[in-house]
């Protein structure tokens, strides 16, 4: 299939073919209109809402509490409930904000969290625009939703909203730098930065030994940190931290402006969860489709892939997905926030050198030519290292005595 | 080296440290849930719970020391309790109406230590704006009489545990104890017995 031939796109051209009074050029413009607006309104806005939900219970079950369980069968009701609520709401806009900054921020960080969907791969032949530059621009464009928070923070005209923009834009310089240097190790080994192409990287071995996780796993542990820092989910919620800050930037919101920042949120942990499916877990591959062939399946064709395929891939990344997703919220459940220093010194210290030493090893090894296995059995050997260093606990750092100190005893004491 | 080692030794600590803090949130996951969804599913109270007042009108000698007891006034009467009574013909007081005022009662029961005949005791009912179908909406209608007080659920009898706590799901660590005989003295034992068979087959 050709990648720029998605689904959307021919469907598009078949429209603009059937209303021949449309200029030229209009079919693929049509497509992308009909592909975005399947993409949000079909399934991510379902998908998000029912997120919420899912958040809510394991939140719950893990606090031996039932979540929701009121509105609907099993509460299944409760978000559609609580969006129609902030829908009802009245729209309060503090005195002395800056009204038009404050209206236009939660609609940056809505359509920040929305455009990278553009490029992300749903099923076999399922997206809006594969893009050869995918990945960069996923980088791009979810990095914008900073400026959102930035601005809501500042129009709010808000202690705490302040602080909040002020923690939102320390906190982006040290997650973004590993963030996209984590995203350049599965980029290298599949040699592209279109999503579809590394996604067909991985399924090149039989099994799921194609799974870029293999290769990668502490690449895919920075990766995971960084794009959850990115999130403002909970280890690294300090940009919206309760305890402190109140919500942080969206304080001063009320009403449908909340609501879109809520969802916002929501959606990058779902890209944050599908974006893990697709670069480190061989997307909409099963591990057992080296063996069943879906490729080659028989039946009706949509969008030059068979449509058994597409529901049997899309079924198997959205699987993915939803784990990863728990996975969020299960880290959620368990970790406390960290300081932003911590956070920084994570990101400055630990994040970059540990992803910048990938990427001189995935260099080398591409350069070389090493057979796969080795940088498999090298991350895997430093990983399991660090793991069975760290079963004894460090003598914390105050209590380490310098070299100094225990060369020369005499000498430190006298010069005192 | 050796702060290189303690570098890379910090950082696998935390590792396995975020591991075993996800592995305590794992096992919560699938625990019984302590939570009584309470409109739906009721919280049967442990035994001896002071709860709303029940009043035993064929009991009261009609002395008022509950009435003296009482140190709060109500809401609309001069006391939170309220006794009514006349002289009968056999030149003893007896009972007209009992009124407790659930706005101003502050749950203190002096007035069940006060009672010399066991007239009022502690109920188990935590429901009192459910005794009236309809939510009060009038401070008088806070105010219960005897009719009302007499069919407020009692307490349970000490020793039936299991009936307690039938709704909640146990923490397997309690279960040994409530699996035990409860401990009493000769006498009462025969009494706790006969009194445990009813209310678990209620």
């Amino acid at each position: 299939m050709n990648s720029g031939d998605s689904l959307f796109q021919a469907l598009g051209r078949w429209i603009a073919h059937q209303l021949p009074f449309l200029p030229e050029g209009w079919g693929p413009m049509l497509g992308a209109i009909l592909g975005g607006l399947f993409v949000l309104l079909a399934v991510v806005m379902p998908i998000v809402t029912y997120m919420i939900w899912w958040l809510r219970k394991l939140l719950g079950w893990m606090q031996s509490r039932l979540g929701p369980q009121h509105v609907g069968w099993k509460g299944l009701l409760q978000t559609p409930a609580d969006a129609l609520k902030l829908l009802s709401k009245e729209d309060v806009i503090p005195l002395l904000a800056d009204n038009l900054v404050f209206t236009l921020a939660p609609g940056i960080v809505f359509l920040a969290a929305f455009l990278a969907w553009v490029t992300i791969p749903l099923a076999p032949g399922l997206v809006v625009k594969d893009l050869n530059i995918g990945v960069v621009y996923i980088a791009a464009v979810t990095s914008v939703t900073v400026i959102g928070i930035v601005l809501a923070g500042w129009s709010s005209n808000n202690k705490y909203a302040l602080v909040s923009a002020f923690r939102s834009a320390g906190q982006m310089v040290s997650y973004e730098v590993p963030l996209v240097l984590a995203l350049l190790g599965p980029v290298m080994l599949a040699q592209s930065l279109s999503l579809g192409k590394i996604i067909e990287a991985q399924a090149q071995l039989p099994f799921f030994l194609g799974w870029f996780w293999l290769y990668q796993p502490i690449v895919f542990l920075c990766f995971a940190a960084a794009a959850m820092a990115e999130n403002n989910v909970t280890p690294f919620d300090i940009v919206e931290a309760e305890s402190e800050i109140v919500a942080g930037f969206h304080v001063e919101y009320s009403g449908m402006k909340f609501a879109l920042f809520f969802l916002a949120e929501f959606a990058n942990t779902l890209l944050v969860g599908i974006m893990t499916a697709i670069l480190f877990f061989g997307g909409w591959h099963s591990p057992v489709d080296s063996l069943l062939r879906p490729e080659t399946w028989p039946g009706p064709q949509l969008g030059g892939v068979s449509l058994l395929h597409l529901l049997w891939g899309g079924a198997w990344l959205m699987g993915k997905t939803i784990l990863f997703i728990s996975v969020v919220f299960w880290i959620r459940a368990t970790l406390p926030r960290v300081r932003i220093d911590q956070l920084m010194d994570l990101g400055w210290k630990v994040l970059i050198p540990i992803t910048l030493a990938n990427l001189l090893v995935v260099g080398a090894a591409i350069a070389f030519g090493w057979p796969q296995w080795v940088l498999a059995a090298l991350n895997w050997g430093i990983l399991i290292g660090l793991l069975l260093l760290g079963k004894t606990k460090p003598v914390p750092q105050a209590q380490r005595i310098p070299k100094a100190a225990v060369a020369a005893p005499a000498e430190a004491t006298t010069q005192r | 080296m050796n702060g290189l080692v303690d570098l890379l030794r910090e950082t696998g600590y935390a590792l396995v440290s975020i591991g075993k803090g996800m592995g305590v949130t794992l096992v919560n996951l699938f625990r019984p849930k302590q939570t009584v969804s309470y409109p739906y599913q009721e919280l049967v109270v442990p035994p001896n719970y002071r709860g709303a007042l029940n009043f035993k009108e064929d009991l009261c000698i009609v002395c008022e020391l509950c009435e003296k007891a009482c140190p709060v006034p109500g809401t609309v009467t001069p006391k939170t309790i309220e006794i009514i009574w006349h002289i009968g013909q056999s030149k003893k007081r007896e009972l007209d109406e009992f009124y407790i005022d659930y706005g101003s009662c502050i749950n203190c029961y002096l007035c069940v230590d006060a009672c010399p005949v066991d007239a009022l005791v502690p109920g188990a009912s935590y429901e009192i704006a459910r005794i009236d179908p309809l939510a009060q909406y009038d401070r008088s209608r806070m105010i219960f009489g005897k009719r009302q007080l007499g069919v407020m659920p009692e307490s349970s009898e000490v020793g039936s545990y299991e009936h307690a706590y039938e709704h909640v799901p146990l923490k397997r660590d309690l279960q040994p104890l409530l699996d035990e005989e409860p401990v009493a003295d000769e006498e009462s034992a025969p009494a706790a017995q006969a009194a445990r068979t009813p209310a678990a087959t209620t």
